[in-house]
């Protein structure tokens, strides 16, 4: 079903627009608290609260054209979420590794909390990815978006491990220097 | 700035970027890969030729009728099949936007022409009747209870059956007392099972439904094919579905607004805010329909958003209804991720949307609803509701300036 149809189905109130949903996208938003927070159930609870708060967005908001952005940031921030509030586990091995890339991208990294325009930066961030390639643009998204593993990366897009980590690491160094060049002091 | 710190900002990315990187995929076709493909495309063609039938859509199911005495007029029908269930996986999607679609219990004359002369033992049929905006009968939905708990939801409409999944071929048919049922079996999740049967009879289309796990399966499956059975037999040979007839028409509309017309709007125009700093409106609409009515505003900025929902206040709101005394009723900073494990069963619906009064309303109460980067709480201006979902970049103060605003 399209996604414009699905959304349709929300604005009606119809329970019937979980199940679309479910069916569409659900492996996928599975699949990607699965790779934050490394644990099925939690993953499976993630998902199901991302139908329960998309049920509950729209409407008013309306995803047709997005619908599996707005489902998938829903998931990703819940799994984020969940990761952190978990103080009885320690912090995803995979999401430090994450963190410990992306710190290569930070000009002067420190633990002082960002004071810079949230906006200004995400607006930084979309034009720095506009100006990649799609290939690279989709490896650099699949990795610090959806938390993807490098060997995932590779099988999907059928390009050899040792390419998706070339590729990243010059992101990362052209992310850097992006940001250094617009100014950002991070 | 840590890198954790960046992952996170990451989260606001464009849209498109993420629909491009969730689609995206370049898979190397071998040999064998093509030989698949082309099977697969085989079997689509082959299931393309099956002449789509349609139904319409699916509605909430039916409240079922408590289980009566054994009618004297009913007769223990005699199961007259050899049941042969065609197995597909998936999840069957039926439902379709209906402008203005409404539903009205059947009364007892509709029930008697729209029901067959048999009906399993200890039971009665109940239903409803859907209808779109205009009062044209879209479908009559039954209900019949089985074993276990359970229930056969039998949907009957003018025209023909909708399957929307495919199967490889034409279904197997099982005939019984002269009508050709197609049986389904649905595996669509890990221990449920669903049952389908579809049939036209002269014009009538009959779409039966229930569910099952492995270990009712078989019990289910007898009682599915009684109910079956049971809707061979009609005094007129079919059900007379042209006597069913909406009472009442409801009044519905689904209107698109710019801010300026919803401010305007004679119910609820005068709850709707000024527009959030550095927010744009990206819908506005008007809403009603025979259960809602109501007038909501989004704002958004990039993926943050506002939104602001009035309607008038309904009985059903009397749970939610807090004294911002009784914290444990909406102060987040009390309650984590995940809100199932962390607050307790009877308070859940109460802390994820709680109702204030307007007049206790303070800006330590808007602060407490901060949870998961958004503001969600809804107060009560004598006979209207508010309710507020806001990013929490919005600022806690803007909202409580907006909610005092409405009181004078």
């Amino acid at each position: 079903m399209e996604d414009g149809k699905i959304v349709d189905l929300y604005f009606e109130r119809d329970e019937t627009a979980i199940t679309h949903t479910a069916d569409k996208y659900g492996r996928s938003l599975r699949s990607l608290a699965l790779g934050i927070t490394e644990d099925m159930r939690t993953a499976e609870e993630c998902e199901n609260d991302t139908y329960f708060k998309a049920w509950n967005a729209i409407p008013p908001h309306d995803p047709s054209e997005y619908l599996f952005a707005f489902l998938a940031r829903i998931t990703r921030n819940l799994a984020l979420g969940r990761l952190r509030a978990d103080s009885r586990k320690k912090r995803s091995a995979h999401i430090a590794q994450l963190s410990a890339e992306l710190e290569q991208c930070i000009p002067a990294p420190d633990d002082t909390p960002c004071r810079v325009d949230e906006r200004l930066l995400r607006e930084a961030l979309n034009r720095f990815l506009g100006s990649l390639s799609e290939q690279k643009r989709c490896v650099f998204v699949r990795r610090y978006w959806f938390a993807d593993s490098v060997t995932a990366i590779a099988a999907r897009y059928s390009i050899s491990q040792s390419k998706v980590k070339s590729m990243l690491w010059r992101c990362r160094n052209e992310l850097r220097q992006y940001l250094v060049k617009e100014g950002y002091d991070l | 700035m840590r890198g954790q710190e960046l992952l996170d900002k990451l989260e606001h990315i464009a849209p498109q970027y993420i629909e491009e990187a969730g689609t995206s995929s370049r898979v190397r076709r071998t040999a064998g890969t093509r030989v698949l493909v082309a099977a697969v495309c085989a079997c689509v063609v082959a299931a393309a030729v099956i002449v789509p039938q349609y139904l319409p859509p699916d509605t909430p199911a039916p409240p079922i009728s408590t289980p009566s005495n054994p009618l004297v007029d009913n007769m223990v029908p005699n199961p007259m099949m050899s049941p042969t269930y065609n197995k597909v996986t998936g999840y069957p999607s039926p439902s379709l936007y209906i402008p203005g679609y409404f539903t009205e219990p059947l009364t007892e004359q509709e029930l008697a022409v729209v029901t067959p002369k048999l009906c399993p033992p200890y039971v009665s049929y109940s239903g409803i009747a859907g209808f779109d905006g205009e009062g044209k009968l879209i479908k009559v939905q039954l209900s019949v209870p089985i074993q276990g708990g359970n229930s056969v939801a039998i949907s009957l409409a003018k025209g023909s059956v909708m399957r929307d999944y495919m199967l490889p071929g034409e279904p197997t048919v099982t005939p019984c007392n002269g009508v050709d049922f197609a049986l389904y079996e649905v595996a669509f999740a890990a221990d449920d099972i669903r049952l389908e049967a579809t049939a036209v009879v002269d014009g009538c289309a009959f779409l039966f439904e229930t569910t099952a796990t492995e270990d009712t399966l078989k019990a289910v499956k007898k009682s599915f094919e009684l109910v079956l059975t049971c809707f061979t037999e009609y005094d007129e040979g079919k059900p007379n579905l042209d006597a069913v007839i909406p009472e009442e028409i409801p009044e519905w509309f689904d209107r698109k607004l710019t801010l300026g017309e919803a401010k305007n709007d004679a119910d609820f125009g005068n709850y709707i805010p000024s527009l959030p700093h550095g927010f744009v409106l990206e819908n506005a609409r008007r809403y009603k329909d025979y259960r809602n009515d109501y007038l909501s505003v989004l704002w958004c900025r990039g993926l943050e958003d506002v939104t602001w929902r009035v309607r008038r206040y309904t009985e059903a709101d009397a749970v939610r209804l807090t004294s911002v005394e009784d914290t444990k009723n909406y102060d987040m900073s009390l309650y984590s991720i995940p809100l199932a494990e962390t607050v307790p069963e009877q308070l859940l619906g109460i802390v994820q949307d709680p109702l204030f009064q307007a007049k206790d309303l303070t800006l330590d109460v808007v602060k407490a609803r901060l949870f998961n980067g958004h503001y969600t709480f809804s107060v009560k201006y004598g006979d209207i509701v508010v309710q507020v979902n806001a990013a929490a970049d919005v600022g806690a103060e803007w909202i409580y300036e907006q909610l005092t605003a409405l009181q004078k």
